[in-house]
């Protein structure tokens, strides 16, 4: 059995431009944006992977 | 990944740019963006009803930057990630009340339909984990009735927007006939994906 799914459309470049964006909106807006920041950060994997990067 | 799915897909949504996303201001994105952001931040307590603690924790630290309206707006865009379970047994998504709720829906659920889906099956154990109510994750996750309720899950969701039809309609189906594979052949343990 394929291992490895098949990639439909390739969203790395997209991702890494959202991910910019997502850093500038950080950036923008981080003491507003720091208390989930800190609290997403200390959860274990299984709790917080689809908010990490990519 | 949710607050960069939420960005693509709200300009592919809107018709525009990702590089334009936030050169002019739309506070209407912003609290979409904020919600994106605080909307797991109940897990710390636990999978069950953190929606509601999300939002409890929303509205406490977001109270010197947004008035009473856009908190309660942000903390409706929280609730919307909320899963239920229908008269039919089915758990879909609790229905979406304008295209922001649809693209915060489909940007958590955007794992569904991307290749990182069943490479990171054993963390995405969780969500499934939290949907059917296993009591031991891992005795949970390498058997036949865990594959088989995931597809049904997979198969139960759709998701809300054109653009998340579009980007992962198809990429779900790769996943759901992984699944598939894998239920029929139940040779392979999980972890190995």
């Amino acid at each position: 059995m394929e291992q490895r799914i098949v990639v439909t459309q390739d969203l790395t470049e997209t991702f890494r431009l959202a991910k910019d964006l997502r850093n500038e909106f950080i950036q923008q807006n981080a003491a507003a944006l720091r208390p989930a920041l800190e609290l997403l950060a200390s959860l274990p994997a299984e709790k917080s992977f689809h908010n990490l990067d990519p | 990944m949710v607050v960069e799915a939420v960005m693509i897909l709200w300009g592919m949504e809107h018709k525009l740019p990702l590089v334009d996303l936030l050169k002019v201001e739309n506070p209407q994105l912003t609290k979409l963006l904020f919600a994106a952001f605080y909307h797991d931040t109940g897990q710390r307590e636990g999978a069950q009803a953190h929606e509601i603690r999300s939002v409890e924790f929303a509205k406490a630290n977001l109270a010197d930057f947004f008035d009473q309206k856009s908190l309660d707006e942000i903390g409706g865009r929280i609730m919307a990630t909320c899963m239920e379970r229908r008269a039919d047994g089915r758990i879909c998504q609790v229905p979406a009340k304008d295209l922001a709720d649809a693209i915060l829906q489909d940007a958590d659920m955007f794992n569904l339909g991307s290749t990182d889906c069943l490479t990171q099956w054993k963390i995405s154990c969780s969500l499934y984990k939290e949907l059917f109510g296993a009591s031991d994750l891992f005795a949970y996750d390498n058997s036949t009735s865990f594959i088989d309720d995931s597809i049904k899950f997979f198969k139960d969701h759709q998701y809300q927007t054109a653009s998340g039809q579009r980007l992962l309609d198809l990429g779900k189906a790769h996943n759901i006939h992984a699944l598939q594979l894998k239920s029929l052949s139940n040779m392979f343990a999980l972890a190995t994906i």
